[in-house]
């Protein structure tokens, strides 16, 4: 039950309507963007990985 | 064209002298005076006299408390918009803020969702372009 009209407790309310929105807003894309980074990460790790095949490094 | 010109002169010219002519032979009277007087005025200065007609039909047409009506009109429209403006935007917030209450929450989420995303997907973006993590 929000206080916005309990002046004492306005700004505590405030504060956890935000703590609670923007955790809640990192958990759910938490999963999601891991993911999108492990897939870029790993198809700049392979492009390296042929380059280095390529100019006959590896 | 001079001749278009002359013709076009001269046959004015003739309807002027018929018109005094047919004037002239009224019977005395004021009307016939006043009649001649604004012929002679009419051929002294054309555009004043289609002025002061035109000025006497608008009088005619238009009723005298008419532009005074549409002035007051004009100012209860004036003095009512701006009360009308703040009604409407008094009434816009509370409908915003009716929809919303309750749910700042899910609002604060939405905005985290929508910031995190955009700037995780830039960073991927330039990450992959530049090919460097």
């Amino acid at each position: 039950m929000p206080h916005e009209d309990d002046s004492d407790w306005g700004v505590i309310d405030t504060a956890g309507t935000w703590v609670v929105g923007v955790g809640t807003g990192i958990a759910k894309v938490f999963v999601p963007l891991m993911v999108f980074s492990f897939m870029v990460g790993f198809m700049l790790r392979l492009s390296k990985m042929g380059m280095r095949i390529g100019r006959g490094e590896a | 064209m001079i001749t278009l010109v002359d013709n076009w002169v001269r046959d004015n010219m003739l309807k002027v002298a018929k018109y005094r002519r047919d004037m002239n032979n009224l019977p005395d009277s004021p009307q016939k005076t006043e009649l001649l007087n604004e012929f002679n005025d009419m051929l002294s200065d054309p555009l004043g006299l289609a002025a002061k007609t035109l000025k006497k039909e608008i009088e005619d047409i238009i009723p005298d408390d008419l532009i005074p009506d549409l002035g007051d009109a004009g100012l209860k429209f004036v003095r009512g918009l701006g009360g009308a403006v703040v009604d409407a935007g008094v009434g816009m917030y509370d409908s915003v803020a009716h929809r919303m209450s309750g749910k700042s929450t899910e609002i604060i989420t939405s905005l985290t969702i929508a910031t995190v995303t955009i700037l995780t997907v830039v960073y991927l973006f330039n990450a992959a372009k530049s090919g460097k993590v």
